[in-house]
């Protein structure tokens, strides 16, 4: 039974050892250091298969023989370490040529040693497995084995202290397995051989799993994290193995100290009092050597799930494209104490999102053409989303076209240790790099199916506030437009004001005249003129008059407008100024018969407003008011309500449409009713009105019952505060 | 004062205008002169020592009438001419600028057709 249990755990161990060999040899099989590794895995390989061989065989000359060659491969064995640790994982020139001869004949001729009787001899089986008489070279076979191990890891401590980041952390796996390792197997193996039981023996051997491991760990690495956890387990599993394995030895060899001789009751009282040790022990080594492997191997355990929510917090919230980058990177920056984590849009993003000055200095992209990374990530052949840099440096190794080296050359230039796709529905929408870990710790691989995660829900995030970008960009460029164009109208508006304004100016000299020459022929100044030319003469006169009228309408309506009118101020009381516009109109109503009334109302309070331009509206309603009343009665009325003047001219005449109301005081309006149309008007009458008392912060409206009954037309000035 | 003594100056640029009032002046019995800019006017002032009333456009050629009515207005020699400033320029702070300056009245062209400003002439010399 114990020899089948050990059968299978050579076997076994053999064929993983020979696999992580080859793992390593098929890497990269031109690099001296993997070749040494390879070798070096051999012969351990070699030394597991003879040590077995030397204890099943039952029959002496050839279980001496694989002694002999059990003994013959350790030379071989510290030799390759030696050699390991000078090139791995950069080759460091310390040994000169000729040392290399010495060193290498030292090294044969300890391994020729076991074949004299020098070394071993007087063999004898006992049991299961051989034993041996030691010669008299055997310390001094000893102490070179030993010698050549502290050499090598003294070299490797030393490299250890002089590197930093990555290269440290994989010495340091060698070192610790190895340290380990050889404690275990040097002390049971050396010097407890003969006297242990050869199961407990078989520890050391099997230690080397445990070097061969981490050692191949370190060189593989990145993100073989199963491997990582397997070499903790086991670490962890040997410790309590030793453990279980020295604490029977020591019970088993008390016992038989106090006992003088094993009887069956003794062994198992022994094994009960190591099971019952054991059992409350156990549990607490077990958490002490978790914790020692943790500290070891994980530095500062990431709460994934913890950084998932939070992230998916800020994806979620943040909308603004600059701000969802920001945040992203400093949160990874932070959880996974990073030296650097940076952010780069591909160069197809542009076309989406315009970058406003504010962000461009928040906001990368990757170069249009030849970005190496984003051909890699968008080519049909890329499998990964994500990079590390460790793996590219073995792909650049095996690689013809050169592409993985510039991949690594991209990402030194962007500073990233791993990179990370990151896609929208369609299309890259950039990478993160993430630089050195403070730690000196690599990207693990739970770190990279977490980041595998985020990257998907950040391509989500980033398409949304690209979308979201564009509608603002949208929106303002769309206002900046309406802006434009209003700024234009603005400008157009002006220019006709003033050319309103100069053109009617410029009009006032020659109206003056044909007035002046109409005036002085209708009174005969001209010499004698019949009545019918007096007529004439008085209707040119009457035009020429509505026309200037009109021009100073034009003029103060283009001043209003383009806001030059200066409002000639003054504190007066309205009525007498109403009454002083009535005369003007009497001719014209007694003529239609129209009767006016005014009952004055406002007892002398004082109200500020322009004169001339209050008098003008007072004027253009009353006009109105006659023009529109075919006949009956036109009364104004005054009046205080509250704080506010209020004069109201209503008559009897066409009345007002509803509908018409409001729009009666726009530019160029009149009644739509044909009747009025009939009536000539320029339209511009009602709007001036309105303008006036806009500017003399009043109001101004119309009420009419309907058409033919008569309409109201009333304005209200604030009096004086 | 008999009517026919008295001169009227008018300063006008725009003749057509100018001879509207000129005509309607005469007819009421005014002697009438025409200075069409500044220099002229000046000249006219300087010339005519029997000038008993001007009527001073505002926009000139050469000198502007602001500056001819702070001239005669200082002038020893012309201060005492009444001056009716006969404008199109019509808002306050023009219209404040001719009183500041002495112009006895401020007219506005377009409210004044000749009638008027006979009228407003023989008023004027009625109430002196």
């Amino acid at each position: 039974m114990a020899f089948i249990i050990s059968l299978i755990i050579t076997v076994l161990l053999d064929i993983l050892i020979l696999y992580l060999g080859l793992l390593v040899f098929k890497k990269n099989p031109q690099g001296k250091i993997n070749q040494i590794f390879f070798i070096l895995a051999f012969a351990i390989l070699s030394w597991i298969v003879f040590n077995f061989l030397e204890n099943e065989i039952s029959y002496l000359p050839l279980a001496a023989f694989f002694l002999k060659l059990d003994f013959s491969t350790g030379p071989l064995i510290v030799s390759f370490f030696l050699l390991f640790a000078v090139y791995f994982p950069d080759r460091a020139e310390i040994l000169a040529i000729w040392k290399k001869i010495l060193l290498a004949a030292v090294c044969a001729l300890f391994a020729i040693l076991p074949f004299s009787n020098l070394l071993l001899n007087n063999f004898t089986i006992k049991n299961r497995g051989i034993r041996y008489e030691e010669g008299s070279l055997y310390e001094a076979y000893a102490i070179f084995l030993l010698g050549m191990i502290m050499w090598g890891s003294y070299i490797l401590i030393k490299k250890y202290l002089s590197y930093t980041g990555q290269k440290r952390l994989q010495v340091i796996y060698v070192l610790v397995s190895f340290g380990l390792t050889g404690l275990i197997t040097a002390v049971i193996n050396l010097f407890f051989s003969n006297s242990l039981p050869i199961e407990v023996s078989r520890i050391g051997i099997y230690c080397f799993i445990i070097f061969i491991g981490s050692t191949t760990y370190a060189m593989v690495r990145h993100h073989l994290m199963d491997i990582r956890v397997i070499i903790q387990k086991s670490l962890v599993f040997t410790f309590l193995l030793v453990i279980i394995s020295v604490l029977y030895a020591l019970i088993v060899f008390s016992v038989n100290f106090i006992a003088k001789g094993l009887s069956l009751n003794w062994l198992i009282f022994s094994a009960a009092l190591t099971v019952i040790i054991l059992s409350f022990t156990l549990p607490v080594l077990e958490k002490k050597f978790t914790k020692l492997t943790d500290k070891i191997f994980f530095k500062a355990p990431i709460d994934y799930k913890e950084a998932l929510k939070t992230l998916s917090y800020i994806f979620a919230t943040e909308i603004k494209l600059p701000e969802l980058v920001k945040k992203t990177r400093q949160f990874l920056q932070k959880t996974f104490k990073i030296d650097l984590v940076s952010f780069y849009f591909s160069a197809s993003i542009k076309k989406y999102y315009r970058i406003s000055s504010a962000d461009k200095n928040k906001i990368y992209f990757l170069p249009a053409k030849g970005s190496y990374l984003a051909k890699y990530f968008t080519s049909q052949s890329s499998v990964s989303k994500i990079i590390a840099r460790d793996d590219l440096e073995w792909q650049a190794a095996a690689d013809k076209t050169k592409i993985a080296r510039k991949m690594i050359l991209e990402m030194d230039a962007l500073k990233g240790d791993l990179v990370i796709a990151i896609f929208g529905q369609k299309e890259l929408l950039g990478i993160i790099c993430l630089g050195h870990k403070l730690d000196d710790n690599p990207y693990f691989s739970q770190d990279i199916e977490w980041f595998d995660i985020i990257a998907k829900q950040l391509g989500l995030a980033l398409e949304t506030s690209l979308l979201y970008e564009n509608l603002e960009d949208l929106v303002a460029e769309r206002t900046e437009q309406l802006k434009q164009a209003n700024q234009k109208l603005k400008q157009i508006s002006a220019a006709k004001s003033e050319f309103v304004s100069v053109a009617s100016h410029q009009l006032k000299t020659p109206l003056s005249v044909i007035r002046n020459i109409f005036s002085l022929l209708k009174d005969g100044d001209l010499g004698k003129v019949t009545a019918k030319q007096s007529d004439y003469g008085q209707r040119g006169f009457k035009q020429s008059e509505k026309l200037i009228k009109l021009v100073k309408m034009l003029l103060n309506i283009s001043r209003i407008e383009t806001g030059r009118l200066n409002l000639e101020l003054s504190k007066s009381n309205l009525d007498p100024i109403i009454k002083e516009h009535l005369p003007m109109f009497e001719t014209l109503a007694k003529q239609k018969k129209i009767q006016i009334q005014f009952s004055p109302g406002l007892d002398n309070r004082l109200f500020n407003f322009d004169k001339n331009l209050i008098g003008e509206v007072i004027d253009n309603l009353l006009d109105n008011a006659i023009k529109y009343t075919p006949q009956g009665k036109i009364i104004i009325k005054s009046q205080k309500i509250g704080k506010l003047a209020r004069v109201s001219i209503s008559d009897t005449g066409l009345g007002i449409k509803p509908d018409n109301l409001k729009e009666l005081f726009q530019r160029f309006i009149r009644g739509s009713d044909k009747k009025k149309i009939a009536i000539a008007g320029t339209g511009l009458g009602l709007y001036f009105c309105r303008r006036v008392i806009e500017v003399h912060n009043g109001k101004i409206w119309a009420e009419s019952p309907g058409l033919d009954k008569g309409a109201v037309f009333i304005f209200e000035l604030p009096m004086i505060k | 004062m008999k009517l026919e003594e008295k001169t009227i100056l008018i300063i006008e640029d725009e003749q057509d205008l100018a001879d509207t009032y000129k005509l309607k002046l005469k007819n009421a019995g005014y002697n009438v002169i025409i200075a069409a800019d500044g220099l002229k006017a000046l000249a006219a002032v300087k010339e005519n020592k029997q000038i008993d009333l001007i009527l001073l456009d505002l926009i000139l050629p050469q000198r502007s009438g602001f500056s001819l009515l702070k001239d005669f207005k200082e002038n020893p020699e012309s201060e005492k001419i009444p001056i009716f400033i006969l404008s199109n320029l019509s808002l306050e702070k023009e219209i404040d600028q001719g009183l500041k300056l002495k112009a006895d009245k401020y007219l506005i062209k377009t409210d004044y057709t000749p009638e008027k400003i006979v009228n407003l002439v023989n008023e004027y010399f009625a109430g002196k």
